[in-house]
């Protein structure tokens, strides 16, 4: 990147999609966007969407599903967001969401057409992949995964991409360099812009946006929410829950991502770290070959003919301290195991607008077990599962409120 | 045994007077759960050997909270003493030859509340039964049950209060001793109906029907008429306990979350999860201090002289309320670290509890959920059937988890059929 940033300007008419990939700092900067949309809209830039993310519009068109959790018309949010970009009168239109790093070459000339390729820049945010196995593993573990780190590691490094569905998903995002040629293939190079974020500098990123963009230096700022990672001590809590959910009951995927995903994981992240916890390390073997990965990827990137802000050599990371192996933790700290027990609780009784409550969601009202009028409300086939699951949480909550 | 006022227990000694109310006030710890499951199972057998055993449930806890309970949570009062009303009335309408009224919440009865419970039953128709077990075993299982109830104290905090503090100086001693300083629960009681309508029976853990027998016999009932149901209230392991007592902490210290959510939510939804699993080969016990050990016995010694001195009648061997484990460590620690599995498990209780089976509502209007909505998630979604679909809002928690249960099913289904 030049000093002053000059010539990264994006010309007037532009349409930033930027496309992640997930773990790259996205949710920092979505946050920067979204808290700061009056400040954008002076200086001619349109934020997309009411959120922080429209990931719903995004899987819409990437997987052509609603997202677990989301009823099923927030699929009409798609067509809703490209209207909502065509008909802007912003000079630049920002649309992020990480969501869109999953699509296939089809569904990514969907996008880029419905925001009109000749005035799409696909900007994509990426990390080195050795820091980025740590912070994929444990989302995976927070969306019901049990499998312990060290498989993880040897599941994505070891083993033929085509392995699992877990193996194809982690390298459609994470091998960026044919990330970026897909896209590439559909916007042409010249329309592709890579920012290789360096971690030493927290504003690297939001400063790089701001020259994109043409805005005031120190315009954008973070938000407090960041997607931080679970501990290794606290993922391992986690993974065992899971083991026991799917494994050893079987209970429904909907009523973990109630308790689990937006009440285990939340609480968890919303907690300051303790001393006793241990970070997610990651044994030399693996640091060796993701860096390997990483110098493939770099030299493609270079060749690629796309823009790029920052140095390459960034994506390289191989410390010398790391550990020889990784082993699982079979105990752990009282204060964390309490911490995921109340986690659960809090999410199912304390919290006043858990996601399963959230306008769309909650149709349903309480039995109507006191009045002798018939029942109203959405019948069971009209709600999502999670919707129901919403209801009975929903009771739940108000069976404790009433007595108290 | 040939001590004053111990039998030698021939059915004819132990058998009370037809007309007899036979009240079972534990106290804690003493097989209770097991006793209560034994009468509540075997009703109709019991009804034909006259004996009634009074209340719905395996035990009458609410009853005799609303009566002897210093403070009894609000919606105790509410329901309990509507439940008490019912079980005075139950008691002497009853034409059965015996009733029997079981309940260990009855011990906590100071004097005063100790006569209106007796008043209530007929004082002279009353013979009161008391449960003993082992002062050194019964610390363990009073400490793991009252983190269960939300005590944050070590298990050494604990012991250190209740054997070592002055017996006022703590709410945690004061009850403790008053359900079981038995040589007094039995004086007390004894001065209520008169010692010779108290039966003492000290338990012998190696001797599993002796309890039964001993009930038998009071009551007049072929033996091995009473048998258990299969339930008990076995403790958490020290592992267990550990986990819950850093939950209280964060939940009432660092969060400050209502004891209503605590008393709807963690407890049962914790403890009773963690009991139905099967112990797992890390769980450690709860383990006494030789200096607790030797405390206890020194008190269980002055409660056998106290008791064989009462007047009570004695079923068993009182010298066996002294058990002393030589083995016993000089000092004990809690434990900084758990294994994930219990952590895991403890989470799955509150998840199971709230979300896949919630305790069924047992509002008024409940019991009318029409039938035909029932199994509603068995529906096929065809078309034309939407009109019978029911409402989610007729459908009770645990009927609208099994609608998802059944969606998943049909999904997996589809997929291995698609693969």
């Amino acid at each position: 990147m030049s000093a002053d940033g000059a010539g990264l300007l994006l010309p007037v008419g532009t349409r930033l999609l930027h496309i992640g990939p997930q773990k790259t700092g996205t949710t920092a900067v979505q946050g920067a966007f979204h808290t700061n949309r009056a400040a954008l809209a002076e200086h001619g830039v349109h934020y997309a969407g009411k959120t922080r993310q429209p990931r719903p519009a995004a899987a819409a068109v990437v997987l052509g599903t609603a997202l677990p959790g989301f009823p099923a018309d927030s699929v009409d949010r798609w067509p809703a967001l490209v209207e909502e970009v065509r008909t802007s009168s912003a000079d630049r239109v920002v649309i992020s969401a990480e969501m869109f790093a999953n699509a296939g070459e089809a569904a990514a000339r969907t996008v880029v057409e419905a925001f009109d390729a000749n005035r799409t820049r696909v900007v994509i945010t990426l990390r080195p992949l050795a820091k980025i196995m740590p912070s994929q593993w444990q989302q995976f573990i927070q969306s019901g995964a049990h499998m312990s780190y060290a498989e993880f590691l040897d599941a994505m490094l070891d083993q033929p991409r085509d392995t699992s569905e877990h193996t194809q998903a982690f390298w459609h995002r994470h091998r960026h360099d044919e990330l970026i040629e897909r896209w590439a293939g559909v916007v042409g190079p010249d329309n592709v812009t890579v920012i290789a974020i360096d971690d030493r500098e927290r504003r690297m990123l939001l400063d790089t946006f701001e020259l994109l963009l043409g805005l005031p230096q120190g315009l954008l700022a973070y938000d407090t929410k960041s997607n931080s990672s679970l501990s290794l001590t606290e993922a391992e809590v986690f993974r065992e829950f899971n083991r026991q959910f799917f494994l050893d009951k079987q209970w429904p995927e909907e009523v973990h991502a109630a308790a689990a995903r937006y009440g285990m994981a939340t609480y968890l992240k919303n907690e300051p770290t303790l001393a006793c916890e241990e970070p997610i390390a990651t044994p030399a073997w693996a640091l060796r070959r993701a860096d390997e990965i990483a110098v493939e990827m770099t030299t493609a990137i270079r060749r690629s003919g796309v823009h790029v802000i920052g140095a390459l050599q960034d994506l390289r990371h191989l410390p010398d301290d790391a550990p020889d192996d990784v082993a699982a933790i079979d105990e752990v700290p009282v204060e964390v195991a309490a911490r995921a027990v109340m986690g659960v609780v809090w999410h199912t009784t304390m919290a006043r607008t858990p996601r399963s409550r959230r306008p769309g969601a909650m149709g349903a009202k309480a039995p109507a077990a006191k009045s002798s009028k018939p029942a109203t409300g959405p019948t069971t086939d009209e709600l999502t599962s999670a919707q129901l699951v919403g209801v009975v949480a929903g009771r739940a909550r108000r069976r404790i409120t009433r007595s108290t | 045994m040939s001590a004053p006022g111990t039998t030698s227990g021939t059915d004819a000694d132990l058998l009370v007077p037809e007309g007899t109310r036979l009240l079972h006030i534990g106290p804690h710890k003493t097989g209770t759960t097991t006793l209560q499951g034994a009468f509540d199972s075997n009703r109709a057998a019991l009804a034909e050997h006259g004996v009634h055993y009074a209340g719905r449930g395996r035990q009458v806890r609410a009853a005799a909270s609303s009566i002897a309970l210093e403070d009894p949570s609000p919606r105790l009062v509410a329901v309990g003493a509507r439940r008490w009303r019912r079980l005075v009335k139950e008691v002497s309408q009853s034409k059965a030859a015996r009733v029997v009224i079981s309940s260990e919440t009855f011990a906590n009865a100071d004097d005063e509340s100790l006569r209106t419970i007796t008043n209530a039953f007929d004082a002279a128709r009353t013979h009161v039964v008391v449960t003993l077990r082992p002062l050194t075993k019964i610390l363990p299982s009073q400490w793991q049950q009252r983190v269960q109830g939300g005590v944050t104290d070590s298990y050494g905090d604990w012991l250190e209060a209740i054997l070592r503090g002055q017996r006022e100086a703590t709410r945690t001693a004061s009850t403790f001793w008053r359900r079981h300083r038995h040589d007094e629960l039995v004086a007390r009681w004894g001065q209520a109906v008169g010692p010779e309508n108290v039966t003492v029976v000290v338990l012998d853990d190696s001797d599993r029907r002796m309890l039964f027998d001993a009930f038998e016999r009071l009551l007049g009932l072929p033996p091995g008429l009473l048998v258990p149901d299969g339930r008990s209230n076995p403790s958490l392991s020290l592992t267990e306990a550990e986990l819950y007592r850093e939950l209280n902490r964060q939940f009432f210290d660092e969060k400050q979350w209502p004891r209503a959510v605590h008393d709807q939510v963690v407890r049962p939804a914790i403890a009773g999860y963690l009991k139905e699993q099967p112990r797992l080969a890390t769980d450690r016990p709860i383990v006494t201090p030789a200096w607790a050990l030797r405390r206890a016995d020194d008190v269980a010694q002055e409660m056998i002289a106290a008791i064989s001195s009462s007047g009570a009648r004695v079923v068993g061997d009182l010298q066996l309320l002294r058990q002393v484990d030589t083995e016993a460590p000089a000092v004990i620690e809690g434990l900084d670290h758990i294994p994930v599995a219990v952590a895991a498990r403890a989470a799955m209780g509150v998840v199971r509890h709230t979300l896949v089976e919630p305790p069924v509502r047992r509002s008024a209007g409940a019991g009318r959920t029409p039938k035909a909505t029932r199994g509603g998630g068995e529906a096929k979604a065809g078309a034309g059937e939407r009109a019978i679909q029911p409402r989610a809002a007729e459908l009770t928690s645990a009927e609208l988890l099994r609608v998802v249960g059944g969606r998943v099913k049909r999904r997996l289904v589809r997929r291995r059929a698609g693969s």
